[in-house]
């Protein structure tokens, strides 16, 4: 009841945002989807392979850059980026500016829960505004037959990592938020650690290898976030 | 025996080399209002912080209902309300989202009559957002939704500050409302003394993060005096008087601050030093605590016991 009340809080607290997001990906995504459909391009996989409409198609190359969903996926991972600094910063920062720290932590629930309570808002943000948005592109490109070869699943399985990204994103800004230190120590560790997940889950060549980096970085900084705010003066 | 609702034991904090309360020791029974009370940067907030373990003391400990303030639970928090400095809630908020929120966290607890009753009272808007409301709305917001839970201890960070006298009344009514009603336990900062004149049956002074006193208020209002000696000549050169906490001279006359001392030491005192007559001014509390905290620099001049 009392996390329920927490959550239900942290959502109404971050909407507006989340609609901003929303409607921002929704607009870019669908552009490009739309005019990727209204306009095929034959010589659009040219860049990678060499494609030309006479030559032999190489699979792997449409498997791993099947338009036109594949336009989507930058803007999918810019919002996710922005979707999780955004959060944390409506989350902890403004908490930190306006001073209700001790409003919300004088409550008859642990330090934890609050905590939890705001992380789960945010893992139900990041599903509903940008997971099943990417879901539902995915599976009508599919059903309309748009992609030149059926839609692997690894394309929807890409997506799912940039918007996990979006998550580490969230909680290295968070724990930058949450600590105390002065901002010219180690106050924007985990902001920085983010980052470098980022760039290191991009660079691998292997689904597996990427879910690994992000998942360690994703204990990592979950339980210093947690620590650091437990432990903190407010 | 009378049950202390919050006890502080050599309660220290430094913020870095900076010391903000040293070594505060209180004991406040159920049932009363106390009215702590101190210069801006005196270590009122700091304590309050420390008691209700929002801040980790340097040394030392507290107790609130009996529970260790570094350790206390979710249901000892769900018996002290808790009305921040400044007022701070969501400002995003309309009272009655507030309402619903809060409500979750004091299941068979909360009072909906009685926080109707306090947003009819003060005539508040409730579908308007806080962030739109004055200081004083947010303070009678802040006050409903503390005392709707009915604590058992309320802890109020200076709660009138920035109040209009209207507004402040208004507050102060609602408080002590709750106390006759309830037999509860009110601590409250505050620099307003008129506020704490009128409501607190026990005064605890704070003054550079040292605890000055902790006594019943008549107690302290009968203990800090003026007495204005005149003398036929000059004055002494020397004053030589327990409890002396100010000197102030002009010709003829010597107006002292006396701090403890009883009417019958004083005409001693005239009478060794050759005043010729001397007359004891009546102060307000506003006065008493200017020259109670003016005089002490860092020494603990005086240290009252509660009666």
């Amino acid at each position: 009841m009392r996390f329920i009340a927490l959550v239900k809080n942290q959502l109404q607290e971050i909407l507006g945002g989340l609609i901003v997001v929303v409607i921002v990906f929704t607009f870019l995504s669908g552009f490009i989807l739309w005019s990727g459909i209204r306009h095929p391009d034959p010589y659009h996989y040219s860049e990678y392979s060499g494609i030309t409409p006479g030559n032999t198609v190489s699979f792997y190359t449409l498997l791993q850059r099947p338009k036109p969903l594949w336009g989507v996926g930058p803007v999918l991972l810019v919002s996710a980026v922005i979707l999780g600094a955004m959060l944390a910063s409506q989350q902890f920062a403004e908490q930190q500016k306006r001073r209700t720290w001790a409003f919300t932590i004088h409550r008859s629930v642990s330090r934890s829960t609050i905590l939890w309570a705001r992380f789960s808002a945010a893992v139900i943000a990041f599903i509903l505004c940008l997971g099943v948005m990417w879901t539902m592109f995915y599976l009508y490109v599919s059903a309309m037959g748009a992609s030149p070869c059926p839609l692997p699943v690894r394309v929807l399985i890409e997506g799912w990592i940039f918007i996990l990204l979006g998550l580490v994103i969230y909680f290295g800004a968070a724990l930058s938020e949450v600590s105390a230190k002065k901002k010219y120590t180690t106050k924007y560790f985990g902001a920085v650690f983010a980052g470098m997940i980022l760039v290191l889950a991009l660079v691998q060549l292997s689904l597996t290898l990427c879910f690994a980096v992000i998942a360690l970085a994703l204990v990592i900084l979950v339980s210093d976030t947690m620590d650091t705010f437990l432990s903190r003066e407010f | 025996m009378t049950e202390m609702v919050l006890e502080t034991d050599g309660l220290t904090k430094y913020y870095g080399n900076k010391l903000a309360l040293d070594h505060l020791d209180l004991k406040i029974p159920q049932g009363c209002i106390c009215g702590f009370v101190g210069r801006n940067g005196a270590g009122k907030t700091t304590a309050i912080k420390l008691m209700l373990g929002l801040l980790k003391p340097t040394a030392g400990s507290s107790r609130l209902l009996g529970c260790d303030s570094q350790e206390l639970t979710a249901e000892s928090r769900q018996r002290i309300g808790y009305v921040t400095e400044g007022h701070r809630l969501f400002n995003w908020m309309t009272i009655n989202e507030l309402e619903q929120f809060q409500r979750a966290f004091f299941p068979g607890q909360w009072d909906d009559q009685l926080f109707a009753d306090m947003i009819e009272y003060f005539s508040l808007p409730k579908n308007k957002k806080i962030k739109h409301f004055s200081n004083g709305q947010r303070a009678q917001v802040s006050l409903a939704l503390t005392l709707a839970p009915n604590p058992e201890l309320l802890v109020m960070d200076d709660p009138t500050l920035g109040l209009d006298a209207a507004i402040r009344r208004q507050f102060l009514e609602g408080m002590i409302e709750l106390i006759m009603r309830r037999n509860r336990t009110v601590f409250f900062s505050s620099h307003i003394l008129g506020d704490v004149e009128r409501v607190a049956d026990i005064i605890v002074v704070i003054d550079q993060g040292i605890l000055r006193a902790n006594c019943s208020l008549e107690r302290f209002r009968a203990a800090v005096k003026k007495v204005i000696f005149s003398f036929k000549d000059s004055a002494p050169p020397k004053v030589d008087i327990d409890g002396l906490l100010n000197c102030k001279r002009s010709k003829g006359e010597l107006e002292l601050t006396l701090v403890g001392i009883d009417d019958e030491k004083i005409a001693e005192w005239a009478q060794s030093a050759g005043a010729e007559k001397y007359r004891i001014v009546k102060m307000n509390l506003e006065d008493q605590f200017i020259e109670f905290t003016a005089s002490s620099g860092r020494r603990r001049l005086f240290k009252w016991e509660r009666t």
